[in-house]
């Protein structure tokens, strides 16, 4: 593909400064927070980089065709979800997987309390509390893609769930649905880590 | 005037099928998308039920601990070599 010649004119060469006078500006406020968004989805710090990347340039190409009808950081979120279903696609990861409901409600007397700390932490349970962190992040790994994008958007990015469906295209009701799941899931991955021989919680897809 | 509670005695008096029940409801519990009614129900069948006591407190404990959960931040230097990368890569478009 051709390189577009730039700054061949004056006009071109002054809509080419305003537009980067405007990324910059978006890049400088929501750099940040879109980072914080990709390491929570990708795991690695290198995969993130590169979702920050394909995001800020899908921004910088329709930054001119944003008409405000979201808040910035939204439209950047969904812009952010895009750009990782395609990175997914090109990658050709592991199935996406269903989670069942069933398999993270216990239904026997053999429940095992979960170790998350309250507000108030001792040394002691500050130690815990960075292995909990660890366990956390890894539990959010083992989630299905689209669990993880609905968790780490409501309960971590903190959007509502109208917001939350305003990203990923799905109605408040199928959020709220895979909220629970994702929830459940991850609670019992907490709970679970210690344990051994604990239930299956994910299913594949049936077609 | 004073009312005194009564102190309830937890017991698993009720079907396993009851607790299902409330513990799919839960997340929309602790987030205050039910309606009034039916968050009495829950909080009156959490005060009989041991179980579903522990399971939403751990669960309530579960999103907190998402919500407070922190990643490592872009030094500044990362901050501008991917800022020159994407504008790089646009000039390119």
């Amino acid at each position: 593909m051709a390189a577009r010649s730039r700054g061949s004119d004056n006009g071109d060469a002054a809509t080419d400064g305003k537009a980067v006078a405007a990324f910059d500006r978006l890049y400088r406020d929501h750099v940040d927070r879109m980072y914080r968004f990709a390491q929570r989805l990708c795991g690695s710090p290198e995969d993130a980089k590169d979702l920050v990347q394909e995001t800020f340039l899908s921004a910088y190409r329709s930054l001119k065709d944003f008409r405000g009808e979201s808040s910035v950081s939204t439209w950047l979120y969904t812009i952010a979800a895009h750009a990782c279903q395609r990175m997914r696609r090109k990658r050709k990861g592991e199935p996406e997987r269903e989670l069942s409901l069933d398999a993270l409600i216990p239904t026997s007397d053999g429940e095992m309390p979960i170790q998350v700390p309250g507000e108030e932490l001792s040394p002691e349970e500050r130690l815990e509390y960075k292995e909990l962190r660890r366990s956390l992040f890894a539990a959010l790994h083992q989630l299905p893609k689209k669990y993880r994008m609905v968790l780490v958007l409501r309960d971590m990015e903190g959007l509502s769930a109208k917001e939350v469906g305003a990203v990923m295209g799905l109605t408040e009701r199928a959020v709220k649905s895979r909220l629970h799941r994702a929830r459940l899931f991850v609670r019992h991955e907490l709970g679970g880590h210690r344990a051994t021989g604990r239930a299956r919680a994910t299913v594949p897809v049936e077609d | 005037m004073t009312t005194r509670r009564r102190p309830i005695r937890k017991s698993h008096r009720h079907s396993d099928a009851e607790c299902r029940k409330i513990l799919r409801t839960l997340s929309e519990y602790l987030d205050d998308d039910l309606p009034k009614s039916v968050c009495r129900e829950i909080r009156r069948h959490l005060d009989l039920c041991p179980k579903c006591d522990v399971f939403v407190h751990t669960l309530k404990r579960t999103i907190n601990l998402c919500r407070k959960s922190d990643v490592a931040r872009l030094t500044a230097s990362d901050k501008a070599k991917l800022r020159k990368e994407i504008l790089s890569a646009a000039s390119h478009l």
